[in-house]
């Protein structure tokens, strides 16, 4: 098996050589860009398959785990690995032939940098070193297109952005200041039983950092502005690559450290709130990538919410849905931002639509986004209904589907609108129509029959839930 | 707390806040990346001041182990260092993205930005 760490090693190198590379043939960085991904999925899928329930521990330079920095690999940041190059691979290979700029393309490389190596990592600096890698590129991607909602985004979002990663730092030095390690497992390990409220305060100022990037309530008032402003494959890796493994670390830190109820409670708030202000702002919109972006931040907030419903049922289901809502939005929002290529520019919700077929796709997306049965999103939103019929949550649970409700609105809205009219017949790029019909049927198969996603995502799971077992292979592993 | 840590976490944390204060009273961009900027410092002072130890000495190698016997936490040290990099690049940054704002819209005033809601 190839080693982990030469994904972080290779973006790094391929990012800086870009440059050279763009001199050599205007169309190599673009292929560099495909192979990379690619990589990175191979290394992380054979890792998936072979590897044991136990987490391997990736020294870098020769000192044991508490010190010096390490990545530690199990399957569920595996798990998250792969979704999360699968989306690199996904925006590579649809716009291979399109972008000539080799900055973009180092951008690309960086961003998919520091998402891969959040992943990772397991050392709270080094994650807020990757975190910082992701957001300065995605700012610099978010401010990429010179007009004027891309640059106000992007603006909005450094600033806001900036202050979320200063405080992260901050939370993450409180933390040491009281156990005296970084690395997070050696962190969870003294902080078992010694919880005291300069540890909440570190959680809550590492949070802050966390919540701009997963486009939480109320740190997300870049998000919207990004989304409509922001070339659509940039979009779509706002909705489906950075905000997807800043909800990793969300999830792992929660879970390995701040594992408290008070802590769930908090985030419970958050995502409620999140999801309810972000699907009734969506439901006003008019142009059509607002609204996108709106129902990517309600997604988010759903995400947060369901895990942190663990802390009110302490039952694991809550954190299966979390991860299934994540996969499914990843690709689902990848199917609908990509889809808005093959449509006018500035679209608003009346748009009629490019042709039949990414009409369909479209469907597809937004289908699976709302849940509709035969689709994936079908599966985690009825496993999130469940989890709260059963602990007997009526009135979150009643509210919920009264959001669900509002979602399936818009977004009804827009497909009948799209399926109404004559559309207009574009000539559709094929390799992005490829790559978009690739998905939509995984989310069709996956709604049909999901064992596939299940089984993996069970893995996944048994490896976060695994925390005893993750603390004493990294911290006590000696 | 004697006078002394008072002093150690009082003017970071002074400093961060009249970073924030800044960001929010400002309308004037390049002020808000100044308050960033401010504020970074101030977090950045306040790591340091988290791994001092009274008395003892800076964390570099000596043949004379009298010399090390008490130094300060280097951690805190070495990854400010990667902190005050990583702000310089956000900075950098910030202010390409004010010049280009200020020419789109020939203002850096948030106030005159149309579509800016905060």
């Amino acid at each position: 098996m190839v080693s982990p760490i030469l994904i972080i090693a290779l973006l790094l190198l391929f990012a800086f050589l870009m440059p050279l590379l763009g001199l050599l043939h205007k169309r190599l960085p673009a292929f560099a860009t495909l192979i990379l991904p690619a990589f990175n999925l191979y290394v992380a899928v054979t890792h998936f398959l072979k590897m044991d329930f136990i987490p391997v521990v990736i020294k870098t330079g020769g000192f044991r785990p508490p010190f010096g920095i390490n990545l530690a690999v199990d399957h569920f940041s595996l798990f998250f690995l792969i979704l999360v190059n699968a989306i690199g691979l996904f925006i590579a290979f649809s716009y291979l032939l399109e972008e000539q700029d080799y900055r973009f393309h180092t951008l690309f490389l960086l961003n998919l940098l520091g998402a891969s190596g959040i992943i990772l990592t397991g050392d709270l600096f080094n994650s807020f070193v990757f975190l910082e890698i992701l957001a300065i590129s995605s700012y610099a991607l978010a401010g990429s297109r010179k007009e004027k909602h891309a640059l106000e985004g992007a603006i909005k979002y450094l600033i806001i952005g900036s202050i979320g990663s200063s405080f992260y730092l901050l939370g993450v030095f409180i933390l040491y200041k009281v156990t005296g390690t970084l690395n997070m497992a050696d962190v969870a390990l003294k902080l078992q039983n010694a919880k005291n409220g300069i540890v909440y305060l570190a959680g809550m100022f590492m949070l802050v950092g966390l919540f701009v990037e997963a486009e939480l309530f109320p740190l997300n008032t870049w998000a919207p502005d990004v989304y409509q402003g922001a070339y659509n494959r940039i979009a779509v890796q706002f909705s489906s690559l950075i905000s997807k493994s800043a909800i990793y670390l969300l999830f792992r830190i929660t879970f390995l450290i701040f594992d408290d109820p008070l802590f769930y409670k908090l985030l419970l708030a958050f995502g409620l709130l999140t999801f309810i202000v972000a699907e009734f702002n969506a439901l006003a919109q008019k142009d059509l990538k607002r609204m996108l972006g709106y129902s990517s931040i309600g997604q988010m907030g759903l995400t947060v919410l369901a895990f942190a419903l663990y802390g009110m049922v302490s039952h694991p289901e809550a954190f299966f849905s979390a991860i299934l809502l994540t996969v499914n939005h990843a690709i689902a929002k990848a199917l609908l931002f990509a889809n808005m290529d093959n449509m006018s520019e500035n679209a608003t919700i009346d748009v009629k639509g490019a042709n039949p077929f990414s009409n369909l796709m479209f469907a597809i997306g937004a289908l699976s986004v709302m849940g509709f049965p035969f689709t994936l999103g079908f599966w985690a939103k009825i496993e999130i209904l469940g989890i709260l019929l059963r602990s007997n949550l009526l009135v979150l649970f009643f509210l919920i589907i009264l959001i669900f409700m509002v979602e399936a609105f818009y977004y009804f809205r827009v497909i009948t609108n799209l399926f109404g009219g004559e559309s207009v017949c574009r000539t559709l790029n094929p390799l992005l129509t490829l790559s978009l019909v690739i998905f939509s049927i995984f989310l069709v198969y996956q709604g049909f029959y999901p064992i596939f996603t299940f089984s993996w995502l069970n893995r996944a799971l048994n490896a976060l839930l695994n925390k005893a077992i993750y603390i004493s292979i990294i911290a006590g592993g000696l | 707390m004697n006078i002394e840590s008072w002093i150690f976490y009082g003017v970071p944390i002074y400093l961060i806040v009249m970073g924030i204060l800044v960001i929010l009273t400002t309308k004037n961009l390049f002020k808000m990346l100044l308050g960033l900027s401010i504020m970074d410092s101030g977090i950045n002072i306040l790591i340091v001041a988290l791994g001092y130890i009274r008395g003892a000495t800076a964390p570099i190698y000596s043949l004379y182990p009298e010399i090390y016997e008490k130094v300060v936490d280097p951690v805190p040290q070495a990854l400010v260092l990667t902190a005050i990099v990583i702000g310089i690049a956000f900075l950098g940054l910030g202010l390409a993205l004010v010049i280009r704002i200020k020419e789109k819209y020939g203002t850096v005033n948030v106030e005159k930005l149309k579509e800016l809601k905060w």
